[in-house]
């Protein structure tokens, strides 16, 4: 197992956890390193704050699924213990070879069973309580009635009306599509009527004149979702109710719409599963979702097996935030021996059980460009298709491979091989940073002939077809923009 | 055309969506675009589409209003979004490249985030964050540029400062642009930042934003102008003229940016400040100023105004302290000669008196007695440094005010053989209150820095701005040599801390004291008796140490000031020792064992496997 710290870094659940667990090896807590013959179980001892030492151990029986322990009594996962005792392994300790721990001996032992278990229960046939999913999916039908009762009566009412007030109130309301096991729809009706007042409750929580004015459109174009919402769920949910053994559709993402939670289970069961894949971050950002009252942290990836752009998404609901761990930038090129793949249409989010990292080299940027798309028009033509979906996602990710970048007039392209042109513009998505700035002060030679991951966006005032730069990609280096 | 239809009719539909769609039904406006759709659907079926949705919304039931207006809403959308024009038409341009130096984006985001948070948000803590991070070089990264060119307007000054004079300049020229783009003339302090980074960046390509600035900016935009301009030979004579300005800071500006410069209209210009009646705004620029002849022309001045101070003139007080303070920090012969002749004068100084009606209309901050002046005469020739100003500080010690007692024990230090400071001060030890209480404390204080590793916290307060100042004076504490008869004289007086300052190795009185010392219920300054015990080589120091620590942490809420300096010593016991103070961990309090276990770490001489 190749340790460095950055995947120590990766490993951590939060920042502090990082600084802690340097600190530990700095203030030279650890007073015994050891590891197993095999090289697949690095343990240690190390001093805490009771009077006996605390036992961390990172196994790596499974190279794909670390296993983190620690006699310590701390909720995280790896705890700074163990944590610890990676950046010592990483930075050079030296670890003396000993017989693996008895108490560790029996705990892989059982892990094994769970996993020989779980495998068996997988190969089962899965139950479905039929009579308790069509309730379900009765209380799903009489929310999406609550729903279109909302946005009926808003459009009735006309958008003019609704203040930072009548907004909360909507949502006071929307809370029973919660209950009604819709928090997808819930999640899309506050983005509407979370247009209509700021962030934080202030006194100056009403929109001014001007500002109203710029969320017309957006708010209009988030009813027409809502209003999709409601006829293609109607409809998907109608068809799963006449037949409950049918499973939830993988064609479109109606079902997330609806706050499916797909499980990976599930992914694999429908065959959106790919083998032995390995992935390529292109891009990172996090960001504070208030309307859903999440964070959000979203990593762009280029799967080096087709060349597609995914995306991972980790949800922290403000609630459990301390609990979850944080997603980080990945500098590895991250080996998947299942890759489950959600439903979705350009950039289908992603998720993996277990993953092995390993270093990028040149020859994984020489793949990653050779992925990148050259065909500027057909990529544009895939994009608006997207975009002309009521519930396709606004703000596609494409990667392409560019002649130049250069300025008409006060716009700064992007020019493929045959001449089509794209303009690149901030779009300030997510209170995203501006990386359009960022262009000029990179070298002159990756203004031609390299790859940039772009991020669309459509302006509904304007009717402009924008994209907004994420990072670049050169034989050599990769350039991240965002974070 | 058929698209302009299109897109009229998304405005028709969303100014209805705006007032209420029941307004929708009926609508002559949204009407009048059916016809021509159905037109054009027959070329193209979509517009038939809408203009089908259009007449579902406008012949419908107000009832069903709101979904008709949405599904018609929906479509036109659609076709919308497939209509976005996404190229530049004309000629295109090679993308200006403005490389900075440096290109890396390879910083984890959970690194960047709390930096650009600490760099754009306000509140407390922010500034450690950041000069951590300067200092360990985590700003080498792109993304960090326009988080910390934003820091340059930050409400704390030490942190826009900071981000100014640190880091900014170290991203290159390449950033010039991006600071330009969100400058304002009109603009106040991070704008003359802005302008003063600028120039540094390309002080050649400035020059023109800083003639301009200085004619249309605001006056912190100008000040910065004037600083930047003072730089360039060729544009003094714009400088010059903003010598006269009306507003104080700009002059202010201006006689800095020229003080550097040797010439004759420079000259002029000092000269004739000189006998006017701003004084107070030369103090900075004759810092820097190397001009002879203005140099003498404010010795003359000073010789004139003292005059009139001893004659008894103490409206001339406040005149003779700006003359001072011009000459504050300068270590020229003449203004040595100037100033013991001052000093042969102090008796006479120190009995001038503030005048009964500058009391009454004088700002606080320019009441100025001869007292004061006296002081500040010692504190500049002792600043000065030389034989000469030492031996006359010395030769007035008896006349000289209290307030002038540090610079004349630190003058004694420094000429004096050590019998012979003993002689003279050890009467002081022991003295209960007044002027010798007042010097006591201050040569007490002296000798507990000289044991103190970080003698700074008792560095004098001569100059403590003054960094070369501030070396003299750990040098001096290095190098001073006690006679061995304080010691006595320090038991005998019950004098502790001086105690804890002078006991030495094979001095059972002082060992004994400082034993007697440690067993008190509330023991003065423990850390200072274990430095102490350790100096004298006691062998049972860490029992000493560790009761000392048992006595502190017992009732101990939080983990103090007093505890972490105690703790501090742990390093220097011995290595033998180690079991015990492992063994001491598991008693401690659990909220103390972290910082206890820090402490213990130097002693672990072996790695930990081994």
């Amino acid at each position: 197992m190749q340790i460095d710290e950055a995947y120590v870094d990766s490993q951590a659940p939060n920042a502090a956890a990082i600084k802690n667990a340097r600190g530990v090896v700095l203030k030279k807590k650890l007073v015994g390193l050891f590891r197993s013959a095999d090289g697949s179980l690095l343990f240690g001892d190390c001093k805490g704050s009771g009077a006996d030492n605390y036992r961390p151990s990172a196994d790596f029986s499974d190279a794909t699924k670390p296993v983190y322990r620690c006699t310590c009594p701390s909720h995280q996962f790896p705890c700074k213990h163990s944590l610890a005792l990676m950046y010592a392994y990483a930075q050079g300790a030296k670890f003396v070879e000993q017989e693996v721990p008895a108490d560790i001996s029996e705990k892989r032992a059982k892990v094994q069973q769970r996993v020989e278990k779980k495998k068996e229960e997988a190969d089962k046939p899965h139950k479905v309580n039929t009579s308790a999913l069509k309730k379900k999916i009765q209380t799903q039908l009489e929310g999406l009635a609550l729903l279109e009762t909302l946005i009926n009566d808003l459009v009735r009412a006309g958008l003019g009306t609704l203040n930072a007030k009548s907004a909360r109130q909507v949502e006071e309301q929307a809370k029973q599509l919660g209950n009604a096991y819709l928090p997808g729809a819930q999640n899309a009706l506050h983005a509407l009527t979370g247009l209509f007042y700021r962030s934080q409750i202030s006194t100056e929580d009403e929109l001014k004149t001007s500002e109203r004015e710029r969320v017309y459109n957006a708010a209009l174009d988030q009813l027409n979702r809502l209003h999709s919402l409601c006829k293609q769920g109607r409809k998907y949910l109608n068809n799963r109710l006449e037949d409950a053994e049918l499973k939830p559709e993988t064609e479109t993402d109606i079902a997330a719409w609806l706050g499916h939670a797909w499980q990976l289970r599930e992914l694999k069961d429908a065959g959106l599963v790919q083998a032995g894949v390995e992935m390529l971050q292109l891009a990172f950002s996090a960001h504070d979702d208030w309307t859903r009252k999440e964070f959000v942290e979203t990593g762009a990836w280029l799967n080096l097996s087709t060349g597609a752009v995914q995306l991972t998404r980790n949800y922290r609901p403000y609630h459990a935030a301390r609990h979850i761990r944080e997603d980080d930038s990945c500098f590895h090129v991250v080996i998947c021996p299942e890759l489950c793949i959600y439903p979705g249409n350009l950039n289908p989010r992603v998720r993996w059980e277990a993953n092995e990292p390993r270093p990028v080299t040149p020859a994984d940027h020489q793949r990653a460009l050779g992925f990148a798309k050259t065909d500027l028009r057909a990529v544009i033509k895939d994009v608006k298709a997207q975009l002309k979906s009521p519930l396709g996602d606004r703000h596609p990710l494409a990667f392409v491979k560019y002649r130049a970048l250069g300025r008409v007039g006060d716009d700064v392209i992007l020019e493929d091989q045959s001449g089509e042109r794209l303009v690149l513009a901030d779009d300030g998505h997510d209170g995203e940073p501006a990386t359009l700035p960022l262009l000029s002060m990179l070298p002159k030679a990756v203004h031609h002939d390299q790859a940039m991951l772009v991020r669309f966006h459509h302006d509904l005032d304007t009717q402009k077809l924008r994209a907004k730069p994420l990072s670049l990609v050169t034989a050599t280096d990769l350039i991240r923009l965002t974070y | 055309m058929s698209l302009a239809l299109i897109e009229e009719s998304a405005k028709e539909v969303r100014r209805l969506a705006i007032a209420g769609s029941p307004l929708a039904v009926g609508d002559f406006r949204l009407k009048k675009f059916i016809a021509p759709l159905a037109a054009a659907g027959e070329k193209v079926p979509v517009f038939a589409q809408v203009a089908k949705s259009i007449g579902e919304v406008v012949n419908g039931q107000e009832a069903d209003s709101a979904a008709n207006l949405l599904n018609l809403s929906t479509l036109l959308n659609a076709i919308l979004y497939t209509q976005g024009q996404s190229g530049a038409p004309g000629d295109v341009r090679e993308l200006e490249t403005f490389p900075t130096t440096c290109t890396s984006t390879r910083t984890p985001a959970r690194v960047l985030k709390p930096l650009v948070e600490a760099l754009t948000s306000t509140g407390g803590g922010r500034f450690e964050v950041i000069k951590s991070a300067c200092e360990r070089g985590a700003f080498n990264d792109l993304r960090l540029i326009d988080p910390a060119i934003r820091a340059l307007g930050d409400n704390y000054p030490e942190l826009a400062d900071l981000v100014a004079e640190k880091i900014l300049p170290a991203y290159g020229p390449g950033i010039l642009l991006r600071i330009k783009a969100t400058f304002d003339l009109k603009g106040k302090r991070e704008h003359a930042r802005r302008l003063q980074l600028m120039h540094q960046l390309d002080p050649a390509g400035t020059l023109e934003l800083c003639k301009t600035a200085l004619e249309n900016g605001s006056p912190e935009v100008k000040a910065a102008a004037i600083a930047c301009l003072g730089q360039h030979e060729d544009c003094l004579p714009l400088v010059l003229e903003q010598a006269k300005a009306k507003n104080k800071t700009l002059r202010a500006a201006a006689l800095e940016a020229l003080a550097v410069h040797d010439r004759p209209e420079v000259t002029k210009l000092f000269t004739e400040l000189i006998q006017g009646n701003t004084l107070d705004i030369l103090a900075g620029p004759f810092r820097s100023l190397r001009n002879q002849p203005v140099l003498n022309a404010l010795l003359e001045e000073g010789k004139r105004v003292f005059g009139l101070v001893i004659a008894g003139d103490s409206e001339q007080l406040s005149r003779c302290w700006e003359i001072f303070d011009c000459l504050a920090y300068r270590k020229d012969p003449e203004v040595e000669e100037f100033l013991l002749h001052c000093l042969s004068k102090s008796e006479a100084l120190s009995k001038v008196k503030i005048g009964k009606n500058l009391m009454v209309t004088a700002a606080r901050s320019s009441i100025v007695a001869g007292e004061d002046l006296t002081e500040r005469l010692v504190v500049m020739l002792y600043q000065i440094g030389t034989p000469k100003a030492l031996e006359a500080i010395l030769a007035k010690r008896e006349s000289l005010p209290t307030g002038a007692f540090p610079q004349v024990w630190r003058s004694a230090l420094r000429t004096w053989p050590p019998a012979k400071v003993f002689d003279e001060f050890s009467p002081l030890v022991g003295q209960k209150k007044g002027p010798g209480r007042q010097k006591f404390d201050e040569l007490n204080r002296f000798m507990a820095a000289t044991q103190w590793e970080q003698g700074w916290r008792f560095a004098p307060a001569v100059a403590a701005d003054l960094q070369a100042q501030h070396r003299d004076e750990v040098q001096l504490m290095k190098q001073a040599a006690w006679d061995g008869r304080w010691l006595d004289a320090a038991i005998k007086a019950g004098e502790s801390v001086m105690v804890y300052s002078l006991a030495r190795p094979d001095h059972p009185a002082a060992l004994k004291y400082l034993l007697g010392q440690s067993a008190a219920d509330k023991p003065l300054e423990p850390h200072l008796i274990i430095s102490a015990l350790l100096r004298c080589r006691y062998p049972q120091v860490t029992d000493v140490l560790l009761k000392l620590i048992a006595k502190k942490t017992g009732a101990a809420k939080y983990f103090d000031y007093e505890l972490q300096l105690l703790l501090g010593h742990v390093q220097h016991l011995p290595a033998a020792d180690l079991p015990k103070l492992d063994a001491f961990a598991a008693k401690l309090d659990e909220k103390f064992v972290d910082k206890y276990l820090e402490a213990l770490a130097p002693l672990r001489v072996t790695t930990p496997t081994n």
